[in-house]
């Protein structure tokens, strides 16, 4: 076994970067796309996203060898910007860079209306202008969507054969994200004492892109036990293979999936339990970090 | 322009003192490993930020008898260096002879180039918080020297030169070991646009550790973006555009419709 240049700070990175940017778009685009019924979901959006992407630099600089260095990441040795096409990661410190200027202004704008930030200094700038709120949403919006599928892509930039060897990495990590995103809207959704019926639409938006991860994983594993048959016996039958069907394929995609549509289906949306999307809500949130565990520490195995 | 360098490393004549490994350490002032037994008198185990080079041993069976290999592995200075397109913070500089420098004040210490080398001959160095590997100990070549594993070498294992003479001793060399039925082949002319450390193998590549094609970690990197995007263009409409949309007045039968006039 080769040793672990990305541990497990890593995967959390990849996690909550994934999972933060996520709840973000799908506030605005949910919002956007029912043109204007669900502000509500964005902002909560807005504070899932912010944070925890904030939360995600952190990590990605506490494991660095040089912490106090990270700025060498966006100014070069004249002090000028430095962007590195070539480099996945020179790309992804830029995207995050931009959501959390973009992004941190736009969750400011919900800050500012908030009974209890009234009065703060800076923020009176940011309260009531939803021209401006408007603009920096939709201006975060794309950087929201490329970090999730950078997470990914990063991955399968190296020389790792379980994440070169198939190109449906950022894809996967791009849904997983995704359905973190919406799981942890429907849980606060829930905490918040929510309508049902609200959890209930995004309970169904989550069992779709669980039904798409699932395709996009079962190619993932086709695809990767043709083109490295070693790294994906790892997964399939070797040393992760417990974590794998049951964590990540069993606990974390089937049984919540199965779990949203047995609801869906059989409920009548006015006596909807609440239970069952919370349940399967934090399945998937606790899926989606082994996936990233998994798939970082497989990957690092065989390399 | 001046004329590419390049290592060049003949197994057949490698012993396996392990004398380039001490110089390599001596020179560069490079730290002690603490190790334990991995079944093999190999050690350090791996090569990684304080040890930059070492010589790999092989047991292979053949026909019932035990062969005792040796191969002395480095960084490869590839012409298509991964760690140099995956650094972030611009650490890592090809210069015209060939020769992949790490700048140890850039480096950051995120590891990328670490997970990315075909080779795995980049490591973190516990001492320094950065990544580090063999430099082709350039700053003796500016003052026209050899490296110091060069130097070391009592065998003429290791030898170093103008990289087109190189290749042409190399070709000549596996001549006259095929000659004597060895089936030898140069390692190195053309995997990742030529490598600056060329071999002499008279095994196959992966006998001696060595990837048979090895690709530069950057190679998938559109097909991926590729594919992530639809998934964007995809997740889009299904579920947000199918389920978040407005619908206008007309009741849908769907489930989830009729219920967004609560939220």
């Amino acid at each position: 076994m080769h040793e672990i240049a990305w541990p497990v700070i890593i995967a959390i990175y990849l996690f909550v970067a994934g999972d933060g940017v996520a709840a973000f778009y799908t506030g605005i685009l949910a919002n956007t796309f029912s043109k204007g019924k669900y502000e509500r979901i964005a902002k909560i959006g807005a504070y899932i996203g912010v944070p925890l992407i904030i939360v995600g630099l952190l990590m990605l600089i506490i494991d660095l060898g040089r912490p106090l260095s990270f700025w060498h990441f966006v100014l070069g040795e004249n002090f000028l910007p430095i962007f590195r096409p070539s480099s996945t990661m020179s790309l992804g410190t830029w995207l995050l860079t931009a959501f959390t200027v973009f992004g941190g202004g736009y969750a400011l704008t919900w800050l500012a209306e908030e009974e209890f930030a009234r009065g703060w200094p800076v923020l009176k700038y940011f309260a009531s202008r939803p021209g401006l709120r408007k603009t920096l949403g939709y201006l975060a919006l794309p950087f929201a969507v490329l970090i999730a599928c950078y997470t990914g892509v990063l991955l399968a930039s190296t020389a790792a054969p379980l994440w070169n060897s198939t190109p449906y990495l950022g894809l996967l990590f791009l849904l997983s994200a995704t359905s973190a995103g919406l799981s942890s809207i429907i849980l606060i959704l829930a905490a918040t004492k929510s309508d049902r019926c609200l959890i209930y639409t995004f309970s169904q938006a989550d069992a779709i892109v669980d039904i798409l991860e699932l395709i996009v994983f079962i190619i993932l594993m086709v695809r990767l036990s043709s083109a490295a048959p070693e790294s994906a016996a790892l997964l399939l039958n070797g040393e992760f293979s417990v974590l794998f069907w049951l964590g990540i394929v069993a606990f974390g995609l089937v049984v919540p999936l199965v779990m949203e549509i047995y609801e869906l289906a059989s409920s009548k949306k006015n006596v909807i339990n609440t239970i069952v999307p919370v349940l399967s809500a934090v399945l998937i949130l606790a899926g989606s970090f082994l996936t990233r565990v998994v798939i970082l520490y497989a990957g690092q195995a065989n390399f | 322009m001046m004329a590419e360098l390049a290592m060049f490393i003949d197994v057949s004549k490698c012993t396996g003192c392990r004398g380039c490994q001490v110089a390599c350490k001596q020179w560069n002032e490079l730290p002690a490993v603490k190790t334990g037994f991995s079944g093999s008198y190999e050690n350090p185990p791996r090569i990684g930020g304080d040890t930059w080079t070492k010589v790999r041993f092989v047991e292979k069976e053949d026909s019932g008898k035990m062969r005792f290999l040796f191969r002395k592995e480095q960084c490869m200075h590839c012409t298509e260096a991964s760690c140099e397109a995956v650094c972030a913070a611009g650490a890592i500089r090809k210069t015209d002879q060939g020769l992949v420098v790490l700048n140890d004040d850039r480096c950051v210490g995120c590891k990328n180039c670490v997970v990315a080398c075909p080779f795995h001959a980049v490591g973190l160095s516990e001492e320094t918080g950065s990544s580090r590997k063999c430099r082709l100990c350039y700053e003796r070549i500016e003052n026209g020297m050899e490296p110091a594993c060069v130097k070391a070498c009592p065998t003429g294992a290791v030898s170093f030169g103008e990289r087109d003479q190189v290749l042409a001793r190399a070709k000549q060399r596996v001549s006259v070991l095929r000659d004597s039925g060895v089936n030898a082949t140069v390692y190195g002319e053309n995997e990742l646009g030529g490598l600056h450390v060329l071999y002499v193998l008279d095994d196959e590549p992966e006998v001696y550790g060595l990837p048979a094609h090895p690709r530069v970690a950057t190679a998938g990197l559109l097909n991926n973006w590729l594919h992530a995007l639809i998934g964007v263009g995809v997740v889009a409409f299904a579920p947000f555009w199918l389920i978040f949309r407005e619908r206008g007045k007309a009741p849908d039968k769907s489930v989830g419709t009729g219920v967004d006039g609560n939220a």
